[in-house]
């Protein structure tokens, strides 16, 4: 029983890791003990025991290289003293204590076996790394935390200047804001359903919410198709009577100088007399250093008011034109254009796209009442027309990227140093707003870039941020990959490139963006920030076509008018009615094709497959004829990169309007 | 001063591991050999001898052993191991060759028997 205890209490011993460290801990007390050992038992001098005892202590080596030295050095001073040879000799001839030690710690050292050896090097090297890299860190820190962004510019308040030269009275945006209140208001009056309605539409097996729409829609949303046979016609007519102050209204804002609208992050509601629902307006922006709106949160309430304000200028000229009144109609069409151009002066590429869109609208209005009624306008109204057209396609379709350069300005110079010189690095509070793209283990931001001032960096930012000034690139070198980018968009926007090309077009904007999309932690800023230029290149292409397609258009009707004929070509009429042939898209160099059917004109571009097949639409997949004409275009281009673009047979018709 | 101790270093390894090509020898009869048979040229002390005698045994070109002298008190023994008589041959050529070649430029005179006596 007791061996089994003390069998139990051996391996107890052996295997605690506690007794195992004291039995280290005593080792590492006692190394000397078996060198001072043998030196006591070679009856030295005390003055060279003492120092053989010094030197081997010094070389903090095992106890068993110690011993061995300590043997060795006793061997060596006993027979030097067998010599007679003198001890103050013999302790000169053993060199400094500390100089030797040192000699003899490296040369013991060299003799362990190749696995120390391994370890020593590994975990120096180990050491050597943690310590360059600590060393490093503390660097990047220091140099991290002590940089801050400061707002220098107040870009919002820089663009509010552009319209302080204008008073008030020439501001468009009153007008704009007033007609869609009274769209508002009728949108309103008839979505709502009583109890009674609700309870017969229950009752019949119809839901309400689906009614209410379909009363929405008969009335409102469907103004495109408000022909006298259309089921709302007479209720939509009689709104549209009703507003009528309002429309005008807002046709002669189109001609004003500028939408006036005030930039500004911040809006209120307000609300409208005899109406359940408010407005939003913008109001001024803060003066206060510290609440510096970024650019970037810009509210642009106008265009969206702007393009209903536009779709209800349109019907009414539809309307007009239905009552003979050709200049009213004329009027309102080039009112909607004005607006075009308007949305575009703001200089945002979203403001672009909008503005395009208009214009687009306005140019179909025109067709299809000149389809419709050949003779409603004078051949001055075209004219006029096609000249405003055109001198609003200038304003709409040629973007311009200085405003969203501004924004990328606004958010560096909340997140970066400035050196003065347009260059600085990363800061705290910039790496605070672009956390989760800098460093997403990091975690969320507990700001984004939209915030007002500067931000205030957490303490995990301040500790983890350092490591985003190696990878995140500088101030400048964002402004510059940035120019970059967008000099390219806007090379490729001055090229005109043919849709054909786009695929092309798309490779070389991948070729160019590829910096960015595979490096996103250098420019993290530029990921967000970037415009989405490929939809912007359809978009403008798409725009362009359609009203070189629109003004051709008008132009071979008056030439049908002045010669009793249509044009056999674009040919025909250049110089004397347009300065140039419009390009057909799909067939670079070349115009659009012009057909006479039937005593009816028809101008249609090659479409995708760039064959003539003579005004022949594409039927689709259900057998129907597919009514796609340029207004579908942007469908038809290649997206997500280079990826070509859907060929379809048949070619693709503008006028006569399809839809 | 400086160049003494740097000829010293090229020197000192190669004299010891003549010296136990021709038999094996403990540290005192190494420090006693180097200064009589040098003159004293190539003496040295404890501090110089072991550290480098510990340095050829980590490279494998001399070993040692504990040993009973016949005085009957431990020494440790140093020899010279296949490694360390190449070793030898190559440095000895070597020495021979910066030898020819200081003489040609009159450094040393054709007779003196080595180099390390030049800069006594």
């Amino acid at each position: 029983m007791s061996t089994a205890l003390d069998n139990a209490w051996s391996r107890t011993k052996s295997r605690s890791l506690l007794l195992r460290v004291w039995r280290w801990s005593a080792r590492q007390a006692n190394r000397q003990a078996l060198a001072a050992e043998t030196i006591g038992s070679a009856n030295l001098p005390a003055s060279i025991a003492a120092r053989i005892d010094d030197i081997t202590r010094r070389t903090k080596l095992w106890a068993t290289e110690r011993a061995d030295i300590a043997r060795e050095l006793a061997a060596h001073a006993t027979d030097a003293l067998g010599s007679q040879r003198d001890a103050n000799d013999i302790l000169t001839s053993m060199g400094d204590p500390k100089t030797v030690a040192r000699l003899m710690r490296r040369s013991a050292k060299r003799k362990r076996s190749w696995l120390w050896q391994l370890r020593w090097w590994t975990s120096n090297a180990i050491l050597v790394t943690l310590g360059t890299m600590t060393l490093a860190y503390a660097a990047l820190f220091v140099r991290f935390n002590t940089g801050a962004p400061e707002v220098t510019r107040h870009f919002m308040a820089e663009l509010n200047e552009r319209n302080a030269g204008y008073a008030q009275d020439q501001h468009a945006w009153p007008a704009v804001e007033a007609l869609w209140i009274e769209w508002k208001r009728e949108d309103l009056r008839l979505s709502v359903i009583d109890n009674a309605e609700r309870e017969a539409f229950i009752l019949s097996g119809d839901d309400p919410f689906e009614q209410t729409e379909t009363r929405r829609e008969r009335a409102l949303g469907k103004w495109w198709n408000a022909t006298p046979e259309h089921s709302g016609y007479t209720e939509f007519r009689a709104f549209m009577d009703r507003i009528g102050p309002q429309i005008e209204a807002a046709a002669r804002a189109a001609h004003l100088p500028t939408f006036g609208g005030l930039y500004s992050d911040r809006s209120e509601q307000v609300n409208i007399e005899n109406a359940s629902f408010s407005v939003t307006r913008t109001v001024p922006p803060s003066t206060r250093a510290d609440e510096t709106e970024s650019l970037i949160t810009v509210l642009l309430p106008w265009l969206s008011h702007t393009r209903k304000a536009s779709q209800i200028l349109l019907t009414d000229a539809y309307f007009a034109a239905e009552s003979g009144d050709a200049q009213r109609a004329a009027d309102r069409i080039e009112s909607c254009a004005l607006f075009g151009g308007l949305a575009s002066d703001d200089g945002f590429v979203i403001s672009y796209l909008v503005g395009m869109s208009i214009q687009q609208q306005s140019e179909k209005m025109l067709l299809r009442i000149l389809h419709e009624q050949p003779d409603l306008f004078t051949d001055a109204q075209l004219v006029r027309l096609s000249h405003r057209l055109s001198s609003t396609a200038r304003r709409t379709q040629q973007i311009d990227m200085r405003i969203e350069r501004t924004m990328l300005l606004d958010v560096l110079q909340r997140c970066f140093t400035d050196d003065g010189h347009g260059d600085g690095r990363l800061t705290a509070a910039g790496f605070e707003l672009f956390a989760d793209e800098v460093f997403p283990i990091a975690g969320p931001s507990s700001q984004d870039f939209t915030l007002n001032g500067t931000a205030q960096p957490t303490t995990v930012a301040r500790l983890l941020g350092p490591t985003a000034l190696v990878t995140v690139a500088s101030r400048r070198e964002h402004i510059e990959a940035y120019d970059h980018l967008i000099g390219f968009m806007e090379a490729a926007l001055k090229r005109d490139i043919s849709p054909l090309r786009s695929a092309e077009l798309m490779a070389e904007l991948d070729a160019e963006f590829t910096e960015i999309v595979a490096e996103p932690l250098r420019f993290p800023i530029l990921g967000v920030l970037m415009p989405a230029m490929g939809n912007s290149v359809r978009s403008v292409q798409t725009a362009r076509a359609h009203t070189g397609a629109a003004l051709l258009t008008v132009a071979a009707h008056i030439h049908h008018r002045r010669t009793g004929a249509w044009p056999n070509g674009a040919s025909d009429l250049v110089p004397h009615l347009l300065p140039r042939a419009p390009e057909d898209p799909f067939n670079p160099g070349q115009p659009f094709r012009l057909l006479v059917r039937e005593g009816r004109l028809l101008v249609y571009s090659l479409g995708s497959d760039a064959d003539d097949d003579r005004g022949t639409i594409e039927p689709n997949e259900s057998g129907f004829l597919d009514t796609s004409g340029v207004r579908d275009l942007s469908d038809r281009y290649p997206r997500g990169g280079a990826t070509p673009g859907r060929i379809t047979d048949g070619d693709w018709i503008i006028y006569p309007p399809l839809d | 001063m400086k160049l003494e101790r740097e000829l010293m270093r090229g020197a000192g390894p190669t004299a010891v591991l003549k010296l136990l090509s021709a038999r094996e020898m403990y540290g005192y009869q190494l420090v006693e050999a180097l200064d009589q048979r040098t003159d004293g040229v190539l003496a040295m002390g404890q501090s110089t001898l072991y550290p480098m005698l510990y340095n050829l045994e980590a490279k494998g070109l001399i070993e040692a052993e504990w040993r009973q002298a016949d005085s009957g008190r431990d020494r440790k023994y140093y020899r010279l191991t296949g490694k360390g008589k190449k070793r030898l041959d190559a440095d000895l050529e070597s020495w021979n060759r910066l030898a020819e070649a200081l003489s040609t430029l009159g450094v040393l005179s054709p007779h003196q028997p080595n180099a390390a006596g030049a800069t006594s």
